[in-house]
């Protein structure tokens, strides 16, 4: 890690480059990445918060269940594009890897840092909203550069392992998608843990991005200290995951060359 | 100090038929096999000095680039081990860290950052980079509008301009037009002079030998000669033309006699395949295939190592076994350790094996071609035995092999003089020059000897020398055979004559008359190193040429003039003024 951090400017030029390209050429440029995310939340909140009338447990207002919503789904939303993205990235690059000798971990990383900005747009997105209809938010707010950093964990373990994954497998990006879409309502984002029958609580609680989002909600939402039955454990589990990620791509990347 | 260091370097890589093979192998940890193994480099070792410019020379597929792609840190050594002194900037492929939608000058700087430099080194050499790729005009056009030519004068320039210590170009050098191609000598020369290390990769022999302090050829992923620049290139030379030379007359040769006469087929083994007991490597099954050899379609087996094809025949008194073996030529150059076939016959179970013969059509011209052998079943006759042919390699050197088993049959005598092909000794195992020919004579030694009869490898233009051969005749000869030689300097024959030109045929040579023919001559020529190559041959009615023995390029000899001159031959001018 420490020779990565020696090309931090290089990242910076990839992630700088990745963003801009990606709107080159497009009329509303930048503003789709601000534009995209309100779009689907609306969506969802109308259907959720008015067709089907999803309230949290003592509560009538709508209002409440859709921060509760965008509070877990605007990470969420950062978290799945940053994976997907991040999952193409050693083969996509194939250019570089074979070609130009530097560490191909740099790929996987720029990817997941550049899909971050979204998250800050999203966020952002969500502080004004919590302005307009709450006011001002707790202390706890102070709470969400850890959250954060702890999602970037996350999401960075998970693009070293399937974007290296992707080279022995193809099929692996492809995949993604679907898979995406069953952890999405696999985990308590469009509804509230208490709608899920007690005897299948356990599943949530085996379900890392649960815990990611709890936190979230606990920062953006509730204004509260996370539980320690989810703050702890999370953390450990993404340090040991970021780790063993590390292990993986280094032991994989070796074949990189003659695969691509 | 060493730039560069390697030790034991080599590559492998895995073929598969398909995707699927090598998912399996992977979900079944190595339970399931579904490759071949393929080694592009092995057993390299070797040191580069700091300052040196080394070529790499060598044929397509010889290991060059693979070689490169392990020193630039892309691709990674499945054994051995190498060790880079300083940074390294490889231009691998020009251009391929480039975006066509951004600017030239983005490019630049991304391009600079990829290459190790910080914003601020970018920023200083900056204009001395747009410089050298005279694009000033363009820089600021998104790179989509650039020609080929001017893509890669741009990265060619990022990466003359990143200050390694060790520049790695890789068949970069022959694009851009004849101005840019001279300053990007020029700028090579400069970085020779600052000591850099640089390693220049190509077919362009002109710019090893023009830009290389020292060079090396690969073959089959081996180096086989390493030095200075022009002896390398030499070599290289004369392996292209030996191999094309061989190629096309490796594929007519026929050695050895098929019975047709007197003969009659009991048993063909190829018609009756479908009969046979088939062990046959996992991805390359054992089939029927017709080749041409002479221009006459020949039905063969074709049987990739390891394979075991066994029959079960009832062997009839005064039988032979009749077979031919060969490598097919797509294979020659890929199987250094060569292919072993052999033959077992089990008769009341007792294994017997009664033909065994490795053929290493790469290192020797005379194992290509088709052999054919006919060996006597005599001691089974009235016996139910199995025959087995069995393809092998040594596995791991021989990663590669198509071999055939051709027009095997049972035939049975009705001749007397029934003739059984003989293994030939070898002429010395270390000499591995070569060598082809029916051997029915053959050269047991061969020397240069300077006038004291002591035999030297350098003389001075101008010494008497004499070559002293020394044969042996393996049977009674009723054509005088004709002893002949040629001196080289690789690409050219300078000297070459034989005995039937000077009129001296060796004739009436009975079997095992050990003939001697000395040729003595005096050596005008300039300084360099030459070649000899000899040959014993029966020159037929019409110049049919039936070669004996022939040894390509065997002795090596170098010839020092003290007299300055140019050219290849010291034809002594004496000059007079008047």
């Amino acid at each position: 890690m420490t020779s990565i951090f020696e090309y931090r400017g290089l990242i910076w030029n990839f992630i700088k480059r990745d963003i801009s390209s990606k709107y080159v050429g497009s009329l509303l440029g930048l503003y789709w990445s601000i534009l995209n995310p309100i779009i689907t939340l609306v969506v969802y909140i109308v259907v959720f918060g008015v067709f089907l009338n999803v309230r949290l447990p003592g509560s009538t207002s709508i209002w409440d269940f859709a921060l509760y919503f965008a509070a877990g789904f605007l990470p969420w939303l950062a978290f799945q594009d940053s994976v997907m993205r991040a999952s193409r990235s050693i083969i996509d690059n194939k250019n570089y890897i074979k070609k130009v000798p530097f560490p191909s971990e740099i790929f996987p990383i720029y990817t997941t840092l550049s899909e971050f900005v979204n998250l800050l747009i999203g966020l952002t997105i969500y502080l004004f909203l919590f302005l307009f209809l709450k006011g001002t938010p707790t202390v706890y707010i102070l709470l969400l550069p850890l959250a954060i950093i702890l999602q970037m964990m996350f999401t960075l373990s998970l693009a070293l392992f399937l974007s290296s994954g992707a080279v022995y497998f193809r099929d692996i990006p492809t995949m993604l998608g679907p898979l995406f879409m069953i952890w999405f309502w696999a985990t308590p984002i469009a509804y509230t843990v208490n709608l899920i029958p007690v005897n299948l609580q356990w599943i949530v609680k085996l379900n890392p991005a649960y815990y990611m989002i709890e936190i979230y909600r606990d920062a953006l939402f509730y204004g509260k200290f996370p539980e320690m039955n989810i703050l702890v454990p999370f953390l450990i589990f993404s340090v040991v995951l970021f780790i063993l990620s590390i292990w993986f791509f280094r032991k994989t990347k070796t074949g990189f060359g003659e695969l691509l | 100090m060493n730039a560069i260091a390697v030790h034991n370097l080599g590559k492998k890589f895995k073929l598969f038929t398909s995707p699927s093979g090598r998912f399996l192998e992977y979900i079944s940890i190595g339970k399931v096999n579904r490759h071949t193994d393929f080694w592009a480099l092995r057993d390299l070792s070797f040191d580069i000095p700091t300052g040196t410019t080394l070529g790499i020379l060598g044929q397509n597929g010889s290991g060059k680039s693979t070689l490169l792609s392990i020193l630039a840190g892309v691709l990674y050594p499945s054994e051995g081990s190498f060790e880079i002194n300083g940074k390294v900037s490889a231009i691998l492929e020009l251009g391929s860290g480039f975006h066509p939608e951004f600017s030239g000058r983005d490019n630049v700087y991304m391009y600079g950052s990829i290459m190790g430099l910080s914003k601020q080194q970018i920023d200083d050499r900056f204009e001395e980079i747009v410089q050298f790729s005279e694009l000033e005009d363009f820089i600021d056009q998104p790179l989509r509008t650039y020609s080929s030519g001017m893509t890669v004068r741009l990265a060619f320039s990022v990466a003359v301009h990143v200050d390694a210590d060790l520049l790695i170009v890789d068949e970069a050098l022959a694009v851009g037009d004849a101005i840019f191609q001279h300053r990007c000598f020029r700028k090579i020369r400069e970085m020779q002079a600052d000591g850099k290390t640089i390693l220049y990769v190509g077919h362009d022999t002109e710019a090893v030998r023009n830009l290389c302090t020292q060079a090396l050829l690969l073959d089959g992923g081996r180096i086989i000669e390493r030095g200075d620049p022009n002896t390398v290139v030499n070599k290289y030379y004369a392996l292209i033309s030996e191999r094309e030379r061989a190629y096309t007359e490796g594929n007519l040769i026929e050695h050895g006699e098929i019975p047709e006469e007197g003969y009659e087929m009991v048993f063909d083994f190829i018609e009756n395949l479908s009969a046979a007991k088939i062990v046959s490597p996992p991805v390359i099954p054992v089939k029927e295939q017709t080749i041409e050899v002479n221009s006459t379609p020949r039905k063969v087996i074709f049987a990739h190592p390891h394979s075991e094809i066994t029959y079960s025949v009832n062997i009839e008194p005064g039988s032979s076994l009749a077979f031919a073996i060969g490598i097919l030529p797509a294979a020659w150059d890929k199987i250094p350790q060569g292919v072993k076939f052999d033959i077992e016959i089990a008769s009341m179970g007792v294994n017997e094996k009664i033909f065994s013969r490795v053929l290493q059509p790469k290192r020797n011209i005379g194992d290509r071609g088709w052999h054919n052998f006919i060996q006597s079943l005599e001691k089974f006759s009235g016996k139910t035995v199995t025959i087995t042919f069995i393809t092998s390699g040594s596995g791991e050197d021989l990663s590669y092999g198509w071999s055939a088993w051709g027009w095997g049959r049972v035939v049975q005598c009705t001749k007397k003089d029934m003739f059984v092909t003989n293994e030939i000794p070898a002429f010395s195992e270390s000499h591995q020059c070569v060598r082809y020919g029916n051997r029915k004579a053959e050269f047991q030694s061969i020397e240069i000897l300077d006038t004291n009869e002591s035999p030297q490898l350098s003389f001075k233009a101008g010494d008497e020398i004499i070559i002293k051969y020394k044969m042996i005749a393996h049977r009674d000869f009723v054509d005088c055979l004709t002893i002949g030689f040629i001196i080289r300097n690789k690409f050219t024959d300078i000297y070459g004559t034989n005995t039937r030109w000077k009129n001296c045929d060796l004739c009436g040579i009975k079997k095992g008359g050990m003939p001697v023919v000395n040729i003595s001559m005096r050596l005008l020529l300039g300084t360099g190193t030459y070649s000899l190559t000899s040959a014993i041959a029966i020159v037929h009615p019409g110049w049919q040429v039936e070669v004996l023995d022939r040894m390509e390029d065997h002795i090596f000899f170098s010839v020092h003039n003290d007299e300055t001159m140019t050219g290849l031959t010291n034809l002594n001018a004496k000059i007079k003024i008047e």
